[in-house]
């Protein structure tokens, strides 16, 4: 696809703004991945206008939140008595409760489960599972990749089955209204492979996976090999 | 506790001098809570604002703001340096959270803007609390950037910040050709680049 400058500028001052409709958010994920990396001019109108659209805030006047808010902060980052991680203080605590057994139970054995059978297991017995959601990453060749998230977790995790071989390594990365990050690695081991990401959903629109042949670059150097959009819904 | 010292600014250590944005940022990925208080202490009054701004509702506001502190708490590495200053990047965040929560309330908004409709500076605006001197200066320089918009510019920043309509939204609710919108939004952002950035 060729792109125009122009065109990308105006997608990404809506992005940025939050205003974009749906066919224009997708076109505007697509010009993030395909042309703004490579592109000095967008690369730059992007950075800028996320510092424009930051600095907006303040036209919002300063206001003192209730105490109760202090209070609630303050426990996210109470020491947590759980072990999971992931699960960070009481707020978290509330929001595991809501959860399903069968949910939490999907995402530990997902996070313990060695053996390949059982990974499998744990990924097709739940993924019905109340509060789970399933977006396939697609992409032009015929890789099966999927990202699972359970509503209230902070945690995606990316399976795929029967992934070929990569060129170099099959790379995860997140794009959010923050910036650019990878997780981390997608190995191909036996059948099925997974990675687990300690990470909000929310925080991300985007996730791609891109076959990085020079392994530990800080943005996608390749095309991506499949991607999705990154529900917000929560 | 947060709340407690929530009016104490700016932060101060025994060195005497407030630690940066990203060294408090830094500090998060290894769980100080110190650290995440004091980003709290000096964040939260421009977040809540921001947040009670576009949500209108001192609930829905803390919701959101509370969200946005959890998720710098889960992730502080979404969080990228490189890209600008922790300010812009956590208010994105929770104003992405806001415009998240108000399209879900869409209706509810709908029926408050028609009774309330508001310009995108507020021209009285009395300060509730007391800024660090470089946040308050920032935000007189944003102040003045907006007013260098021509008035259907600031209207369409102030639609889809604050309001969070989409462009086609905008268009519907302004009587403007879609494409007009989205030229104002354009220029009124080059604008806003030229004089903030």
């Amino acid at each position: 696809m060729t792109w125009d400058h122009e065109r990308v500028e105006e997608l990404l001052a809506g992005h940025v703004l939050g205003g974009l409709d749906p066919e224009d958010a997708d076109l505007a994920q697509q010009a993030l991945l395909e042309h703004v990396p490579g592109c000095d001019r967008c690369r730059r109108a992007y950075d800028d206008f996320q510092a424009v659209a930051g600095d907006l805030a303040l036209l919002a006047p300063a206001s003192e939140p209730p105490d109760t808010l202090g209070a609630r902060v303050a426990r996210v980052a109470a020491p947590s008595r759980r072990r999971t991680p992931v699960l960070v203080g009481a707020a978290a605590a509330l929001i595991i409760a809501s959860l399903t057994a069968s949910n939490l139970l999907f995402v530990r054995r997902l996070s313990d489960s060695e053996n390949r059978g059982e990974r499998m297991l744990s990924i097709v017995s739940n993924l019905a599972a109340p509060g789970t959601s399933v977006v396939p990453l697609t992409g032009p060749g015929d890789h099966r990749v999927a990202m699972i998230y359970v509503k209230g977790l902070k945690r995606i995790v990316v399976f795929a089955t029967y992934l070929p071989d990569p060129d170099g390594e099959y790379k995860v990365w997140l794009f959010g209204p923050g910036g650019t990050w990878s997780p981390g690695t997608l190995r191909v081991r036996d059948d099925v492979s997974t990675l687990e990401i300690p990470t909000d959903p929310t925080l991300w629109q985007f996730m791609t996976i891109t076959d990085e042949p020079h392994g530990d670059v800080p943005t996608p150097t390749e095309s991506p090999v499949v991607s999705a959009s990154v529900s917000s819904d929560e | 506790m947060v709340g407690a010292v929530a009016r104490d600014s700016p932060v101060l250590h025994t060195r005497g001098v407030a630690e940066s944005d990203l060294e408090l940022v830094r500090r998060l990925a290894v769980r100080d809570q110190e650290a995440f208080e004091d980003l709290y202490r000096r964040y939260v009054p421009a977040a809540y604002g921001l947040a009670y701004r576009v949500v209108r509702h001192p609930h829905l506001a803390q919701e959101v703001v509370q969200e946005a502190f959890t998720a710098l708490w889960t992730a502080p590495h979404s969080y990228d340096p490189s890209r600008g200053p922790f300010r812009t990047f956590f208010l994105s965040l929770t104003h992405h959270r806001a415009v998240d929560l108000v399209r879900k309330e869409e209706r509810r908004r709908n029926r408050e803007r028609e009774a309330n409709p508001e310009p995108l500076v507020d021209e009285d605006v009395a300060e509730t609390v007391v800024e660090e001197a470089a946040l308050a200066e920032r935000r007189r320089e944003v102040r003045e950037a907006v007013e260098t918009l021509s008035p259907e510019q600031r209207r369409a920043v102030e639609l889809m910040y604050f309001q969070g309509l989409t462009q086609r939204r905008i268009a519907e609710e302004t009587g403007t050709p879609l494409g007009t919108v989205k030229t104002r939004i354009l220029a009124a952002m080059r604008k806003l680049r030229e004089r903030l950035t």
